[in-house]
């Protein structure tokens, strides 16, 4: 059903009348032990900007993540880093604590997908999550968990 | 990954574990082969977690012929459009507008085995604007970067 809704959001972004020859749509889902992420985004094809109008909800469901990081909605001034190669999309998303009197905490999620060659839209792979619990949390050293991602785009 | 690649790795990791200042170091990167000539360098933070900065960078396309990006077209941090700088690769996009058209400059390299270094391929398009007589110029070729 995730595939399905996430396959109806492509479709639709891509049907816009104004963007149809300019645009595409990504879309990735994590729902796993460790993580639920959903991300949708657009791009464009010529080369002149990266990925736009990003919508995105991330959950750790580690009881480590400082409790202001473990339900995030992202709105795209997250995402540090970034790669749509022709054969790969790489994403790099980072959020740490902020305020005064709050202590350092932060989450680090990374996306390698790469299309297999009988695909069109589909695309697989890995991702970290690395977390920095705040000291309250059990403190002491990051650590990172790993899954399985898929995304779509096209 | 040879052991001072992980060394290199490890010492991002540590200063985030430390909640530490946020250290800084330097890449840069150059081609000077048949097609151009290409310098960049920059600054990034330790941490991983924002783009690149401080970039300052200079392409020259040698044939005569190609007036987009000649004599030489300077290369800013509005122009990197794409990064990933992770692990053991270092990948940039530029991608800069001009009256005369677009450029857009890719580089994709690895790190070396002893570390500090990187090499791979880079990628070139140029393409004028509507009404010039210029076809779009592709060439492709060969880069290296270093990381202070």
């Amino acid at each position: 059903m995730k595939k399905i809704a996430l396959f109806s959001f492509i479709a639709g972004l891509v049907a816009l009348p104004t963007m149809a020859s300019a645009t595409g749509g990504l879309g990735c889902n994590i729902d796993d032990k460790n993580l639920t992420f959903v991300f949708e985004a657009l791009f464009s094809y010529s080369d002149n900007g990266g990925l736009f109008q990003i919508r995105s909800e991330m959950e750790s469901k580690d009881k480590r993540t400082y409790k202001t990081l473990q339900k995030l909605t992202l709105d795209g001034t997250e995402l540090k880093q970034q790669w749509l190669g022709e054969k790969d999309i790489k994403m790099m998303i980072y959020k740490e604590t902020e305020g005064d009197g709050v202590p350092f905490a932060s989450v680090k999620l990374t996306i390698e997908v790469t299309q297999p060659p009988e695909e069109d839209f589909a695309y697989a792979g890995k991702y970290k999550l690395t977390i920095q619990p705040a000291p309250e949390d059990g403190g002491g050293d990051a650590f990172t968990v790993e899954g399985k991602v898929e995304c779509s785009a096209g | 990954m040879a052991p001072f690649g992980k060394l290199l790795l490890t010492v991002p990791a540590v200063l985030v574990l430390c909640g530490a200042s946020d250290e800084r170091g330097k890449i840069a990167c150059s081609v000077d082969d048949e097609h151009l000539n290409f310098t960049v360098h920059a600054s990034f933070s330790y941490r991983g977690n924002k783009p690149l900065f401080g970039i300052e960078g200079k392409l020259d396309v040698k044939p005569p012929g190609v007036r987009i990006a000649a004599p030489s077209l300077a290369i800013k941090n509005e122009h990197l459009i794409q990064q990933w700088f992770y692990d053991t690769d270092l990948r940039l996009q530029f991608y800069v507008p001009t009256t005369d058209g677009t450029v857009s400059f890719s580089l994709m390299t690895t790190m070396n085995k002893e570390g500090g270094t990187y090499a791979g391929s880079y990628d070139l398009e140029i393409d004028p604007a509507e009404g010039l007589v210029e076809n779009t110029y592709l060439r492709e070729g060969k880069i290296n970067c270093k990381m202070d």
